[in-house]
This record gives C-alpha cells, structure tokens and sequence, in this order.
C-alpha cells in the first residue's frame, strides 16, 4: 500500500522571466488518492501541464515506479498510464459517447468500417469499472447533463487502463447527486489500484475524500501530510500564509450613504435570490476561488448575461432594462477579465480604444464626430493614467504591454467617471508597477463617490484596496468582512465553503 | 409583478411556433405547394412524371452528396456548378475526341472536378481563406477554364451518350441508380468510418478536433477534395442527360445544389447531416417544385424567385435552430 | 528619408494602380486616347459605387451579393418609369420619380438583407444570395425578360455628358465614394462600425449597438446599389435584366485587391475606389488586346484568390510582431 507510484522532486518551470513552479517535491502513493489544494495562480495547472508532457519542466526529477520518467510529448504520458480529467470538457457534441472516445483509433472491423459493435462493448465494459454510469454508448453528447459529460471524459482517461489520474477541479459545473457519483467513482477507481491526484478549491471535498492533502502555494509544496488527523485552519493558513509585501496607495475618502443595489438576483442554475450593496465612494472587494461565480455574477449585473429576475438601483432608481448599453448609459462600467478578447480592440489604436465607450460624447454635431475633441480627451487619459505611448494616434493596443493594456481598457471607463465600477481581475496580467497605477486609479475613482465592485483572486490585493470584502463559494455570497476584520484564513475559510 | 408574469406566457407560445415551423415548416409547404400543382395539372401525379422528378433529381443530387461533406465540416463550396461545366466539359471532349469508353469520360470528368475540390481544400484548409471568397474565385477560374476549352461554343456529345441517358432498369432510368449507388457510398463513408466521424467532430469543434490529435486540416481538405469529384460526376452526368453543354450549363444550380443540402438536415454551421435520407429528400423537393413549375408553364426566370426563397427559408430555419443550441 | 517614408506608407493598391496604368499607356495600342481613357472613367463609376457600398458589409466581416443583381432591377424598374413610352412620358416628374423609386427599391431590399442577418443571424453570404436570385426573378418577370428603352434627352445628356473630361456620372460617383469614406472616418456610425468588425464582443461591452450597426450597413449598401443603377440606367440609356449578372466578382475583386481583410475591422474606402479602378482597368485592356472573354474570367477569379491569400499573409505577420 506504501510504495510510491508517482514522485517528483525539486521541479522548476519558468515562463521568461517569471518562476512559475519554484520547488515541486511530492509523492502519490499506489491505490491513494492526494488532495492538492491552493489558491488561484499558485502553480497548479502548470505542474499538471509538466505532467502531461505539455510543458517540459527546467529542472527537478520526476519517478515513476521508482524509476526516471520524461513526458517529452502529451502521447509518452498518456502511454505511461497518466490520465487528466480536465475542468473543461473537450467533446463533439453532435457525436454519440462511442464515437467521441474512439475519435482518433476506432476499431476496425474486416471490410474496413468502424466495428460499433466491440467498441460499444468496450464503453459498456469500462463504465461497468466505473460502477455504471447510465449512459448508453449510443447518447448524444449534446443531450447529456454536464455531469453526464463529465463521466464520459471520465471514461475517457480510463480508456487506456491508465494508472494515475488527475482530477482538475472536476465539480466545479456538477450538481451535488452527481458529486456524490464522482466522488463513488473516485472511490472505486481507487480500489481498483489506481491513484488519484484531486485538485479542488473545496476544502470540504478534499477532507471528505482524500487520503493525504498537499499544499502548494506560489509554485512549491508548503506540505504534504495525512488526511487523517488534518486540522483545517492550519491547511488554510499555508494556503495563503505569505507576507503582505507589497505596498499599497493610501487615499484619504469619505463612505457615505448606500448607493448602487442588487436585489435578488437569480439566474436560472446559478444564482438564487443574490443581494448586495455598494455605498458611495466604497470599494468593495469580492473574493471567490475558481468557479465560485464571481464572475458570472458581475456578467448578469452588467446585463451581458442573461438575469431571470432582480433589480438593480443607484439612488434609488431602478436600472432597468438591464443590457449594458443602458447600463452604461446609467453610469455603470465593466472592465473584464479577458482584456484581449472582451477590452480592447487589438489592432486599432489607443485613441479609438479609449473613445470606443463614449463615442456619442465625441460628436460634433448631429453627423460629425469631434476630432480634436477625442484627441483632447485621449491626451488627457494618457496623461492621467500614465500610458506609456509614443503617439495615442498611431500606436495600436497590441503592441503595448500588459499594464499598459489594461490602463488603456480603464481610460475608456475613466474617461466616462462611472458611477458604478465593477472590474474582474484588474490586475491580472500587469506588472507590479503598473499594479500600483491601477490601484491609485481605483481609489481616485472612489474618492469622487463612485462605487466599486473588484473581483479578485488575490486576498492581499483586496485587503489592501478595499473598504468591505465579500467571499463567494458555490454561486453564493458566503461572508462578509469589513476592514478591521481582515484576516486571509478567515477569508479563504469562507472561499473554500466555510469550514466549521 | 403581473407584467413579469405575462411575458413568459407570450414568449412561450411564440417559442413554439418557432419551434415548430424549424421543425415541420418546410415539409408544410411543400405539400401545400405539391397539392396546388396536382390540383392544377392531374399529370402531375402521374407515374411517368415520378420518374422524371426522379432522373433529374439524380443528376444535381451527386453534386449535393458532395456538397454535404463540405457542410459537414462548415464550409461552402459556391462553385459546384462552374465545377460542373467544366468537368462535363472535359469530360466531352475525352469523349469526342479519343473515341473512349464512356467509364473513361466520367473518370476524367471526376478527376478535373477532383482538381478543382482540392485547389478550394488547399486555400480553405490550408491557408485558412474564408470559404465563400475562395470558392468563389474558383468559380470564375472553372468557369474561365470551361470556357477555354470549348472555345465559348456548344459542345454536342458523342450519340453514344443517348444510351446511358435512355438506359432503364426495370422501367427506371440508370441515373436513379447511379445516384443511390453514390448515396450509399457516402452513408457508409460518413457513418460507418472514422474518416466520417472525423468529419463531424471537425465540423462541431475544430480547434477541439486538432487538440484531440485529429488532423483537422486534411480532414477539411478531402472534404472539399470530394466534393470536388462529385461535382465533376454530376456534371457529366447532366451531359449525358442533355448530349449537349451549352455555355450557361449548369449555371444556378450551385444555389439549387446548397438549398437541398441544407432542406435535407445538413447545416451551415457544421457537424450535421445525413446522406441518406437527406440527400435524397432534399434534391427531390426541390426538383418536384421545379417540376410542378414547368408544367404550370411558369416563366423559366420565376424559378429563380422560387429558388431564393426556398434557400432563404431552409438557411432562416437552419439559423434559427442553431442560436437555439447549446454546445 | 522622409520621402522614402512617405512612399511606403502608400498602401500598394496605389502603385498596383499606377504601374499598371502607365505599361497600359506605353504599351497597349489604344489605351493612350483621349476617348479611351474617358469610357474607362465611365465604365470604373458603377463598379466603384457598388463597391463602396459592399466595402461597408465586409468591414463588418460580411458580403452583400445582392448589390449586384439590384443593378438589374432598379434599372428595369427605374427604366420604365423614366422613359418616354412610360405613363409620365419622359417628364422631369418621371425622371425624378424614377430616381427616388430606384435608390428605394435598392435600401428596401438592403433593409431585408439587414434584418435577416441581425434578427435570425443568417450568415450574410447566403442570406443575400437568396435575395440576389429573389431580385433577378422579380426583374425577369417585370420585363418579360426584355430591356427597357426610350430614355428622354435630358437623362441623356446627363449618362453621357462631361465636365471636360470628367463625366458627370463620374462625378455623382466619386460623390458617393466621399460620402462613404466620411461616413466611415467622421461619423459616429463608420466608429461603431469599424468597432463591431474589429471585436464584437468587446463593442457589445462597450456599449454599442452591434446588431443596429449591421443593419444600418445593409441598408446603406442596398442604397449604393440604388445610385449605381440610376448611374447605370443614364449610361447605357437602357435598363436589362442582364446588367450585374458578372459584377459580383468585380465587387468582390475590388474590394479585396484594396486591401480589405473578409474578415472585418480593417480597410480603407479609398482602397477599395482604386481596387475598382484597377479591375476595370485590367478588363478593358484584355479586352483592346481582344483577350477572349474567359480568359477574362480566369484572370479575374485568380485576382481574388492571391490577393485574398496576400492579406492573409500580412495578417499574420502582423499578428506575429
């Protein structure tokens, strides 16, 4: 029971400059199932993505079986017996479950066609391993539950008789019966001899079903202990126990009266009657791990997806229709947090990015839009906001850098003085000096009785810029502390379902 | 609070009936419309009438099996019909000139049809331009080149065609056969081997179809490569059909090819579509339509009106169903 | 240094333009006359209006098919009303009537092709092939298929006459190309418009109306295919079904040739003017050197193909910096 399938020691992956996986030393053990927990950012997906044969890692050993093992390329991994059950599912979904685990080596029978019939048996015989899952081999994979897809990628991995598989936040989309399926899966497959790596945001989960929780955090392995006997607080604590480094603006404002509210808010399958409030001048910051719906909360206030029901009000006055044009049109802004795909336009140039929201503003006259007026108001942004640029007129939002991206996505909010911010990630993606920049920014923002609404992953960013913080897990807000009440553990105890 | 109540109601109802009209809306008018033509002309539903819907409808519907490879993995091929022309044409000229069997003809007519297909499958897959402007190119380019070779004259056929074209077996003309030999191949194809199924997942997810290890695009080559060939049979065909290829041959009838394509379950958006029925079903409305028009004595030209609208409603109903799906 | 900065930043449609028009004055007999140069000048004018107007469907990442074929329509339609055997017998009233009825039918038409492609979000490719077959039937069956003739003098004098050398449709033409070209560089529209071809998502978030800008477009470009038939019907002092039946090609030939990317967000109209210029140039050399007609063909679908393939290209390298 005791030997160690999988064991990796001191691995090291850089992205230029930036030292993602900084020392990775862990093992799985044979029939064991590890829990890997940590906070958004921390190293995960990478170090999966060196396990996959992906990426190739820069330093560091990897055993398997007790000897050297390279995943050099996706296919020695998956031949080596590791599997991934991703969080995104990849499957056709015109194509029935047989087909979409055969797409590349369907079995052949002797006039050439694909034998369904002894590849069905196949399935059938390999989700019998996984205690049956109900699904016939023939079910379209368009009219499968998420849960349902989920086995069927599932399957997928066992496919191979693969020894090792990895589970990458896998519940994030599943009702809680189909958890409890996974989690009989996992289970069985574990009796069968195979280990399981389980990678999870949800505490609960990961004390329920693992046998031993490593911790990782900014690219190492804080620990790896027994599940048994595991005291939850000192999990969180190593989660986020990192100094408070970096510096932050300091802005002398005032709070006043509650301004912008969120009255049950429910959209079909996720939220249920979601309420929050935002005072004038208030930041308020939102912390959630992956899938908690952050996000998807601040895509249904801006109208962009779809709310079943629930009102909105600044002042006291109801917003309404809820689409973003009106939204803008009531003062509300969004900054997302795809930046290229969803911010900017990438190959148009800073002048046109930052006038893209206030266009109508820019007009002349009835037909003609103010060309000096749009360079007036451009140069005044880049000078507020401190774009690095040669010309706003020429040079296009591709070629700048990161920070300078994203200050050009918040020019064109500014430019507006938004009543209403809701910003997703502000910071992703910018450098620490630019991160300082979008801080003071947000908090001028504030200091002229906006209100703000700032999801992100980072529990320091939020301690150190806002005035309240909200945790959200599952699709609901589960805490809510105020600023003489920060402490990260209490946070994330919230972020990870609220651990008694 | 009553208003919010209401609404869904409403919505509900409208819902269905767009619902219903994606599913059944079609085949609604075209039995409205084959009613009116057998009301109006009793031969219209004669049996001898039948078999000619059903040679017609043969010819073009090679072209249409071709055409659902290409939708298959969403793309379009706008130049079957220039590929036609100029695959008859050289097909004819094989046959005037070197005196071969007729096999030979239509082999050479499949392999110039093949050449066209691949030159659209190398720009579409492999330089990744959008399919309406490639095949749109090529379009004028078969056009141009059928044109060369005929010198912008009408090339009358060998008589030795008029034995295929009168040809019958057990009272039905050897083209309906042909055409369900080639349906059948292709059903096979596309259900029953993994190249098929490639084909659908290319259409439903490319990216996720090359992450997977699928060569998507060879796959969307030899789509187009098909395609390709079926036009050139299909030309051929319509040749021997006519024993002669005017300069306008075969002109329109890519909208004819893609209309019964997309009535007969394929879609424009890729990864869906069945051969069999769907090909046969759709040539042969559209063709019992044309028919019922000619025998109404309707002017050629209003074809076209009907033609548009028909391959408006079948691409409305096709992008209706399609916003409604989630994938 | 300045200069030789000045010169590349010429986009290359102007020097295809320019070289191949001065080898055409060297070497092509015929192409260096006076009356040469003017009927190119007319010929280029209903391409070029036509163009513009599709310039703005592609910007958006679509096509409009059904300009074209318009051309066939409103002529035949426009035609009869004008014309001296019509009802109003040649009258300014009838010249004026047929005008306004002509660019309505071309922004009616638009208006459908609009409405299907934001309503159902048909792709514009087919939705404005089906009304392209749509409006060549329904010009079939207005005319019996025959043309329509009998264009008063003073339509006359207006298709055929110049200033100098410049012929007044000439000028109606370049009209339009500057109307456009404003349109898309000072208005609030041409912004949103280059905005929703670029990254519609990001405009939606930004506040625009992606599916009014689409359907503006439309109609503008419906409108185009209006004035290119009232220029068209004065030219040729008749109208037929016949007329646009090869044009799409052109249309497209321009526009791409221009150096405007099918895929939205990017192109200049002043490239798609030259582009017009261009294909209708290389037409009527072919046709002084009595190339046959499809080799003309031939040419002109592998115009598209490399310039098509040349911008993709570039986009990459682009991409890739």
């Amino acid at each position: 029971m005791s030997e160690n399938i999988l064991e990796l020691k001191g691995i090291t992956k850089s992205f230029a400059t930036v030292k993602v996986l900084k020392d990775i030393t862990f093992s799985l053990k044979k029939g064991e199932i590890l829990g890997l927990v940590g906070e958004n950012g921390a190293g995960k997906s990478t170090l999966m993505n060196v396990l996959g044969g992906i990426y190739q890692r820069d330093g560091g050993d990897i055993l398997l079986d007790g000897k050297k093992f390279e995943p050099s390329n996706p296919k020695v991994s998956s031949d080596a017996g590791i599997a991934f059950v991703q969080q995104e599912l990849n499957l056709f979904t015109n194509l029935t479950v047989m087909e979409n685990l055969f797409i590349t080596e369907m079995k052949r029978s002797k006039i050439g066609s694909i034998n369904k019939k002894e590849m069905k048996k196949i399935v059938r015989e390999k989700m019998e391993e996984l205690g049956g899952t109900g699904i016939s081999p023939d079910d379209i994979i368009g009219n499968l539950s998420m849960g349902q897809r989920q086995m069927v990628e599932i399957t997928k991995s066992i496919m191979k008789d693969s020894r090792i598989i990895i589970f990458d936040e896998p519940t994030t989309s599943l009702s809680n019966k189909e958890k409890e399926k996974l989690f009989e899966i996992m289970h069985r497959m574990q009796e069968q001899g195979k280990s399981i790596i389980f990678i999870s945001h949800i505490l609960e989960d990961v004390f329920a079903y693992t046998d031993e929780i490593a911790v990782l955090r900014d690219g190492e392995i804080i620990s790896q202990r027994k599940t048994k006997g595991a005291d939850s607080n000192t999990i969180i604590k190593e989660m986020v126990g990192r100094e408070l480094t970096n510096i932050y603006p300091v802005c002398e404002k005032e709070i006043k009266d509650i301004a912008f509210e969120a009255k049950n808010i429910c959209q079909n399958g996720r939220f249920e009657n979601l309420n929050l409030h935002i005072r004038e001048g208030e930041i308020v910051g939102m912390f959630g791990l992956m899938g908690a719906g952050r996000t998807e909360l601040l895509r249904c206030l801006f109208g962009l997806d779809e709310m079943d029901a629930g009102e909105l009000f600044y002042k006291g006055k109801q917003i309404t229709p809820v689409n973003p044009q009106n939204c803008i049109k009531n003062g509300m802004a969004f900054i997302t947090e795809n930046r290229r795909e969803e911010g900017l336009l990438i190959p148009k140039t800073l002048k046109e990015n930052i006038v893209l929201s206030s266009l109508r503003e820019h007009k002349k006259n009835l037909l003609f839009m103010d060309a000096a007026k749009e360079k007036e108001n451009t140069d005044k942004m880049v000078k507020s906001l401190n774009v690095k640029t040669f010309d706003p007129g020429k040079q296009t939002a591709g070629t700048l850098s990161g920070g300078n991206q994203q200050k050009i996505v918040f020019a064109k909010w500014v430019l507006r003085e938004p009543k209403i911010f809701l910003l997703d990630e502000p910071t992703r993606g910018v450098d620490v000096g630019a991160k300082y920049e979008i801080y003071t920014i947000i908090q001028e923002l504030a200091k002229k009785n906006s209100c703000v609404l700032m999801v992100s992953s980072e529990i320091e960013e939020l301690m150190g810029v806002c005035d309240r913080i909200l945790v959200m897990s599952n699709n609901r807000i589960t805490g809510e502390l105020t600023k003489n009440e920060y402490v990260p553990e209490e946070i994330m105890k919230f972020a990870v379902g609220g651990v008694k | 609070m009553e208003k919010a109540k209401k609404q869904p109601s409403t919505v509900g109802a409208g819902k269905k009936f767009v619902d219903l009209f994606c599913t059944y809306g079609l085949y609604f008018i075209f039995i409205v419309l084959i009613i009116f033509f057998a009301v109006q002309r009793p031969n219209f539903f004669s049996v001898s009438n039948f078999l000619l819907i059903l040679k017609s409808s043969s010819v073009l519907g090679i072209a249409v099996v071709g055409m659902f490879f290409v939708l298959i993995v969403a793309g379009i091929d706008i130049s079957v019909s220039m590929n036609m022309y100029f695959s008859a044409v050289i097909g004819a000229t094989v046959l005037n000139s070197m005196e071969l069997p007729l096999i030979v003809c239509f082999l050479a007519a499949g392999v110039s049809g093949l050449l066209i297909g691949c030159i659209n499958g190398f720009f579409v897959a492999k330089v990744k331009i959008v399919p309406f402007i490639v095949t749109l190119a090529t379009y004028s380019v078969a056009k141009g080149l059928g044109l060369f070779f005929t010198n912008q004259q009408m090339v009358f056929l060998n008589s030795s065609v008029m034995t295929l074209a009168n040809a019958k077996v057990f009272g039905i003309s050897v083209f309906v056969f042909i055409f369900l030999g080639i349906v059948l191949i292709a059903h096979f194809v596309l259900t029953s081997t993994q190249f098929g199924r490639q084909l659908f997942a290319c259409g439903n997810n490319l990216v996720g179809a090359n992450k997977m290890g699928i060569n998507g695009p060879r796959t969307v080559f030899l789509a187009y490569a098909i395609c390709g060939a079926l036009a050139g049979i299909a030309g051929m065909l319509s040749a021997c059909n006519l024993s002669v290829i005017n300069p306008n041959f075969a002109q329109g009838d890519e909208f004819v090819v893609i209309s019964s394509s997309v009535i007969g379950g394929a879609s424009l958006f890729g990864g869906k579509g069945k051969v069999l029925p769907g090909a046969i079903i759709g040539i042969v409305m559209i063709q019992a339509i044309i028919n019922g028009l000619t025998m109404m004595g309707a002017s050629a030209y209003s074809y076209t009106i009907f033609r548009g609208i028909i391959i408006f409603i079948a691409v409305m109903v096709d992008s209706i169903k399609f916003s409604g799906e989630i994938r | 240094m300045s200069i030789k900065k000045s010169l590349k930043s010429i986009d290359a449609i102007f020097w295809f333009v320019g070289v191949f028009f001065i080898i055409s004055l060297i070497f092509v007999p015929g192409f260096a006359q006076f009356s040469a140069i003017k009927s190119l000048l007319s010929q280029t004018c209903v391409l070029m209006v036509l163009a513009c107007g599709v310039h703005l469907t592609v910007l958006n990442g679509g096509v409009d098919f059904t300009s074209a074929a318009l051309l066939a329509l409103t002529t035949v339609v426009g035609g009869s009303i004008i014309s001296t055997g019509g009802a109003l017998g040649g009258s300014g009233l009838a010249i004026f009537l047929g005008i306004v009825v002509m660019l309505l039918l071309g922004a009616g038409f638009g208006i459908i092709n609009g409405f299907s492609v934001v309503t159902f979000k048909m792709p514009s490719f087919i939705v404005t092939m089906a009304t392209q077959m749509l409006v060549n039937g329904l010009a079939v069956v207005y005319t019996g298929g025959s043309s329509v003739t009998g264009m008063p003098a003073a339509f006359g004098s207006f298709g055929n006459g110049s200033i100098f050398v410049i012929p007044y449709i000439l000028i109606i033409a370049v009209l339009v190309a500057v109307c456009i070209h404003i349109l898309l560089t000072k208005t609030l529209l041409g912004r949103q418009l280059y905005a929703v071809g670029t990254n519609p998502k990001a405009s939606l978030i930004s506040g625009i109306s992606t599916k009014k800008t689409i359907f503006k477009i439309y109609v503008i470009s419906g409108l185009c295919a209006g004035i290119a038939g009232v220029i068209e019907l004065a030219y040729m002092q008749s109208g037929s079904v016949n007329y646009g039946s090869t044009m799409f090609n052109d249309i497209m030939g321009s526009i791409i040739v221009g150096g405007t990317s099918p895929l939205g967000g990017r192109g200049k109209v002043i490239n798609t003017v030259m582009g017009a210029f261009l294909i209708t140039m290389i037409g009527s050399v072919l046709n002084i050197l009595s190339v046959p007609y499809y080799m003309i063909t031939l040419i002109k679908g592998l115009i598209i193909l490399i310039a098509a393939s040349l911008d993709l290209v570039k986009t990459k390298k682009s991409m890739a910096q």
